[in-house]
């Protein structure tokens, strides 16, 4: 039996401290994930789409995100299987509730613990979270939840199996070896955004869409061929438009920054990047400006976000880096105390590095505008 | 530029022509006292300069004397550079300049430009308020208390300044790229901060509005889900009561103990039902028994009551015999004692009668005795008042003392003047043959003697006449005195009825023994009239004359009684207490007769009471009787007492089995599981409502997704407080940059301004060792430090700001004197605030100056500036 496995839509993210243009492509794209994920099913021929958690963002997200979801669903002709997770977690007359009522016919919702069936001699065990958080294993009710003998077991759960015990998260834990004990033929699991597999029947498909920093790879689901009694055959599918990229670039020259966009052009469509880049290095006061002054003038341009951190690329002004600002007089006087007050260290030396890079600039679009 | 001379016409009080000259290239000074013009001058001076002919502004208006319809006229002449020049200039009516010198020659607006030219200044406003227009001369030409605060120079001379110190320093401060680079980022920094506080602005107060309204935002958001999922959890609470209470209501066990207690009901209700039938069968013989006591009960009451009747009617007839007798005594007793009372009282009576009439006549005869006593009496009276009426007459001619006094002075007085005039007067006696004629002063006389006072001429007869001349020194003022002493002695006896002073002597004497005889008399008479009270006659003289008034004729008829007073008295006395007695007797014997019928009255009523009681009671017993006698009465009793036994006995019975269903108790238990029924159907119907509205809200709140809202908010808050966060460093950069730029501004102009603070210092050591002066970048002095201690100019006094003043203008005018510009220096009426050690100074200074400038010191205090060696110019 042919499935799509998704999870962690969080439809409804706010992604409020973009700019709105920004937030709107973000939003729009994990709604076009949803149809991404239908042509997958499509073209795999998958009939069943389960979303093990986290459709939504949150408990409460408004009317226009379930519409929005139901109608996309709506269009794909294959049957969603939506099991609430820790962010959407089942409370009766909540999310769920109206999602339900808002639901077209081939859109099911599980929020209770009990197996129901999926197709003819498919069964689908889910473990829905009522909570946030649950100290208690979701998946344990599996184990007694009874099917028709030689049918397909397949669990839905919502949580970080235990051995990810590193990360210091403590609650919906899932035990790894639960699609053993319940007779799983296949246990898809949600939580973790990043395509995973634990052990051959147990697997985080990961979120469809990227929605933060330090995922490099693309959003993804599983298309998984389920088969009684054998290990599953998954297969890891891209449907996420926006590449989150995270970048340290240690720079010395104008060469380094011209070699490090270009390697980045190369690698994703920029217009598609959201690009978080800490820059560090020492160069010239005239260096510096430039290259923040190419990144903020030209890069962010093209890129779909930038988030820069230029604190880490300290200027050294030059002497002729003063001199262009001048030789003599007060502008040479103030230049030097500022360049002082910026060696020495302290407190304010951070922010008279600032100001004397500022100094430089002004001066420099002084002399432009003198020579025009 | 030494001006040579000055002439005015038609200039404010400067009506007539006024010419001064004799200016001297050095120290000149214009002594002239206050109010004659010597601003004037100033004001003319500034005029030829910088006022424009043509100009007919309200300042050119006022150079107009007042009054007067004539055209204002200044002369000037100068020399610049060796070179002499004239000005000639007119205002208001046909109005010209003219210019001459160094070989030319130019007018109108040609001269007014040659003259900016000569003397570096530019076209000013003409309304004499544009002091940034008039270059050295206008900075130089210092008006009268106008150099009492310290001030930056005009804008020519900061700009000839600058340039002669820019060739002097070499090194320039960043000149114009300096000043833009500051403008943009002042332009920078007010756009987020303004310039003087720092407070946000622009961008950045937005930003700060931006970061409060996301977290009051997002404060509403979360109040709102928590409204939201407190909903949820109600809704969660109430749903699971509802199925608590649906499953009490389809309880079996509940129904099961309702039958059961339906059942116990019924049986308790039969037994309650047969109770109830024994209970009445036992009330009807109990009734039964006690009618029949009742009944026997009545017959010895009827049977008792008769026998007490009968008794009390006898008692009753007997004590009203009894008291019937008594009574009748009583009467008997009150009637004899009546009739001893009314024996007494006619006897006591009689004996008063008798005795009134003895004590009338008795008081007759008294008062008739009296009144002769009276009429003897008022006799002897009669005499005695005669004799006061005589002595009354004598006492009272009494002359008083003062009179008498007077009266004897006055005989004094006249004796004298008598004297007096018979020493002074000739006394002249004539002895005349018969029928010879005397006269005296051409009358006839026939004196034998005169005194002769005067001059005065007597003829006897033919004979002739003799003149006789008393002696001067009398005269007629004695006769007169003698005749007044004389008239005022005559008018007092006169009035006092006398004939002279010694018969008032003895007029007195005879009044004082009358007066001693008086009051003798006057005793006399007090003892003649005692007063007799019997006759109600009071003591005096007048009592008595009125009492004997009122006597008539029969005073003198009565006759002596011969009745015994006071036997008669003694009579009436004894017949008082004999009546009293009986009067006593009688009283206690009428109240024992009221007593006693009483006693009867009620014993009568005793009587009629029982024996209408004995009647009754008899009745009664009769009555009784008829309804059967006693033994037949007892034999009903005793046998309803016996039934009542035998029903007891079976109602106890009945009760004790209905002990055992308490038919309140099993009712009881029906009613509570009824209403705790009703109560869950209640229940039932709130919670189902309530579950509605609940599902109803959260469906509505959903749809805007709370939850959704919070996560927005919380997103805006940060991406608000990144934005403020970045916008405040740039305004700490812009901040930190401006600071800078600003430090680097003052420190160059320190060094630029060295040339003349070195000039400055020069004098300000001279006047305030110890102390330095710099100067801001409009040149204008800032501070002076003293003794490390940095002062503002502001505030330093007027007398130090004015000498500063002279001084830092005295700096400047040997800078631009360095760069050949026309310079002189025009003080009017300066260093009023000095002290004497300080005018010393500062004349000191100026008179070095005047080594290198002409200085025209303008003052009216001719006295101060004595010590100075200058060129004097007395105005005329």
């Amino acid at each position: 039996m042919k499935i799509i496995h998704t999870a962690d839509w969080q439809l409804g993210k706010p992604f409020g401290r973009f700019a709105p243009n920004v937030r709107a492509a973000l939003t729009e794209a994990r709604l076009d994930a949803i149809d991404q994920i239908g042509k997958v099913a499509i073209a795999d021929g998958a009939g069943h789409v389960l979303v093990a958690g986290d459709v939504f963002d949150n408990v409460d997200p408004g009317d226009r995100i379930v519409m929005q979801a139901m109608s996309r669903m709506e269009r794909a002709p294959v049957t969603w299987w939506l099991m609430p997770g820790n962010h959407d977690h089942a409370r009766a007359g909540g999310l769920w509730s109206r999602a339900r009522a808002r639901a077209p016919s081939n859109v099911r919702i599980v929020d209770t613990p009990e197996p129901v069936e999926m197709a003819e001699n498919a069964w689908l065990l889910p473990a829905p979270l009522e909570h946030r958080t649950t100290v208690a294993d979701p998946t344990s009710a599996m184990v007694n939840m009874i099917t028709p003998p030689g049918a397909l077991r397949i669990g839905l759960a919502h949580g970080s199996i235990t051995e990810f015990g590193a990360t210091g998260e403590s609650s919906n834990l899932i035990p790894p070896d639960r699609a053993r004990s319940a007779g799983l033929d296949y246990l898809a699991l949600g939580d973790w955004h990043g395509f995973l597999t634990v052990g051959d029947r147990t697997a985080y498909s990961g979120t469809p869409e990227v929605d933060r920093f330090g995922r490099e790879e693309a959003g993804a689901c599983i298309s998984a061929s389920v088969r009684s009694g054998d290990a599953p055959v998954l297969q890891r599918t891209e449907t996420g438009r926006y590449r989150w990229l995270s970048r340290q670039w240690d720079l010395e020259n104008t060469g380094d920054l011209e070699r490090e966009t270009a390697a980045l052009r190369a690698e994703a469509r920029l217009s598609d990047v959201l690009l978080s880049l800490r820059l560090s290095g020492v160069v010239s006061l005239s260096d510096r400006v430039a290259m923040t002054s190419a990144i903020e003038d030209r890069l962010a341009h093209e890129l779909r976000h930038l988030d820069l951190d230029a604190q880490g690329l300290s200027a050294r002004p030059t002497p002729e880096d003063i001199a262009r600002i001048d030789v003599q007089g007060a502008l040479a006087s103030a230049t030097d105390s500022l360049r002082v007050r910026a060696e020495a260290g302290g407190p304010d030396a951070e922010l008279a590095g600032a100001a004397l890079e500022r100094l430089y600039v002004e001066a420099m679009r002084l002399d432009a505008e003198m020579a025009r | 530029m030494i001006l040579k001379s000055l002439e005015v016409a038609n200039f404010r009080k400067f009506r007539d022509q006024l010419r001064i000259d004799g200016f001297t290239p050095g120290l000149n000074i214009v002594v002239e006292p206050n109010e004659t013009g010597k601003s004037t001058l100033l004001e003319a001076l500034r005029a030829a300069l910088f006022i424009r002919y043509s100009a007919k502004t309200e300042l050119v208006r006022s150079y107009v004397p007042i009054g007067d319809d004539v055209a204002p006229r200044v002369n000037v002449e100068f020399e610049v550079q060796g070179q002499s020049w004239s000005l000639e200039k007119q205002f208001m009516k046909a109005p010209y300049v003219r210019l001459t010198g160094a070989g030319s020659r130019s007018e109108s607006d040609a001269a007014e430009e040659a003259l900016q030219e000569l003397l570096g200044f530019e076209r000013g406003n003409n309304r004499g308020s544009d002091a940034e227009a008039r270059g050295p001369l206008g900075m130089l030409w210092v008006e009268q208390a106008s150099a009492l605060a310290v001030e930056g120079p005009n804008r020519i001379v900061r700009d000839t300044v600058r340039g002669v110190l820019e060739a002097e320093v070499g090194a320039v401060t960043g000149g114009r790229r300096f000043d833009a680079i500051r403008a943009n980022i002042e332009t920078a920094y007010s756009a987020l901060r303004t310039s003087k506080t720092g407070q946000s602005r622009g961008e950045l107060a937005t930003a700060e509005l931006r970061v409060g309204a996301a977290t009051s935002a997002l404060q509403q958001a979360e109040v709102t889900l928590r409204h939201y999922e407190q909903a949820l959890t109600d809704l969660e609470s109430a749903k699971s009561r509802l199925r608590i209470v649906e499953r009490d209501l389809a309880d079996p066990e509940v129904t099961e103990q309702r039958k059961q207690l339906e059942g116990d009901k019924k049986v308790a209700e039969t037994i309650t039902l047969r109770t109830t039938a024994a209970e009445a069968q036992y009330a009807q013989f109990e009734e039964r028994a006690a009618a029949a006591g009742l009944r026997l009960k009545r017959l010895d009451d009827a049977e008792a009551r008769d026998l007490d009747a009968r008794s009390q009617l006898e008692a009753n007839e007997a004590t009203r015999n009894e008291a019937k007798q008594k009574s009748d005594a009583a009467a008997d007793e009150e009637k004899s004692l009546r009739g001893a009372l009314e024996a007494a009282r006619a006897e006591r009576e009689r004996c008063e009668a008798i005795l009134t009439t003895a004590r009338e006549r008795v008081g007759a005869f008294a008062k008739a005795a009296a009144g002769r006593r009276a009429i003897v009496a008022l006799k002897a009276l009669s005499d005695l008042e005669e004799r006061e009426r005589a002595l009354l007459s004598d006492a009272g001619a009494t002359i008083d003392a003062e009179t008498l006094d007077h009266l004897g002075q006055l005989e004094r007085a006249a004796i004298t003047a008598r004297a007096r005039f018979e020493a002074g007067a000739v006394k002249v006696d004539f002895t005349l043959a018969d029928g010879t004629a005397l006269r005296i002063d051409g009358k006839s006389s026939d004196a034998s003697s005169i005194d002769i006072l005067a001059a005065t001429r007597i003829e006897i007869g033919d004979i002739g006449s003799l003149v006789i001349r008393p002696p001067e020194g009398s005269g007629r003022s004695i006769e007169a005195d003698r005749a007044s002493a004389e008239d005022a002695l005559a008018a007092a006896l006169r009035a006092l009825d006398i004939s002279s002073y010694s018969a008032a002597l003895s007029r007195n004497e005879r009044a004082g023994a009358a007066n001693r005889e008086l009051m003798a008399l006057r005793k006399q008479i007090a003892a003649a009239c005692p007063g007799d009270p019997t006759v109600g006659l009071a003591a005096g003289s007048d009592a008595l004359h009125a009492f004997v008034s009122t006597l008539d004729e029969s005073v003198t008829e009565s006759v002596a009684p011969t009745e015994d007073i006071d036997e008669l008295e003694r009579a009436a006395g004894q017949a008082k207490p004999h009546e009293a007695a009986a009067l006593a007797r009688h009283e206690v014997a009428r109240q024992s007769l009221a007593k006693m019928e009483k006693t009867l009255a009620t014993a009568a009523a005793d009587l009629a009471a029982a024996t209408k009681e004995a009647s009754g009671a008899a009745n009664d017993l009769e009555v009784v009787l008829a309804d059967g006698d006693r033994p037949a009465l007892e034999s009903t009793r005793s046998e309803a007492l016996r039934e009542r036994a035998a029903k007891f006995e079976g109602l106890e019975a009945a009760r004790e089995s209905a002990k055992a269903f308490d038919i309140e108790s099993i009712q009881r238990r029906i009613e509570n599981l009824e209403r705790a029924t009703v109560r869950a159907n209640e229940d039932r119907v709130d919670l189902t409502g309530k579950i509605a509205t609940l599902e109803a809200m959260l469906a509505s709140e959903g749809t805007s997704g709370p939850g959704g809202q919070v996560a927005e908010a919380q997103d805006e808050e940060q991406a608000a407080i990144a934005a403020g966060d970045r916008l405040r460093r740039e305004a700490d950069t812009l901040e930190m940059l401006r600071k800078a730029l600003a430090e680097a501004a003052s420190e160059a102009s320190r060094t630029f301004l060295a040339p003349v603070t070195k000039r400055a210092a020069r004098y300000v050591q001279r006047l305030l060792p110890g102390c330095e002066l710099s100067f801001d970048e409009e040149l204008g002095p800032s501070t002076v430090v003293r003794a490390g201690i940095d002062e503002s100019c502001g505030d330093l006094s007027r007398g130090t700001q004015e000498q500063l003043a002279i001084l830092t203008r005295l700096a400047f005018a040997d800078l631009l004197l360095e760069d050949g510009a026309p310079i002189s220096l025009i003080l009017d009426d300066p260093l009023v605030y000095s002290d004497d050690a300080r005018l010393e100074t500062m004349t000191d200074i100026l008179q070095d100056a005047s080594q290198r400038m002409q200085v025209i010191l303008l003052t009216c205090r001719s006295k101060a500036f004595r010590h100075v060696d200058a060129n004097r110019i007395l105005l005329p």
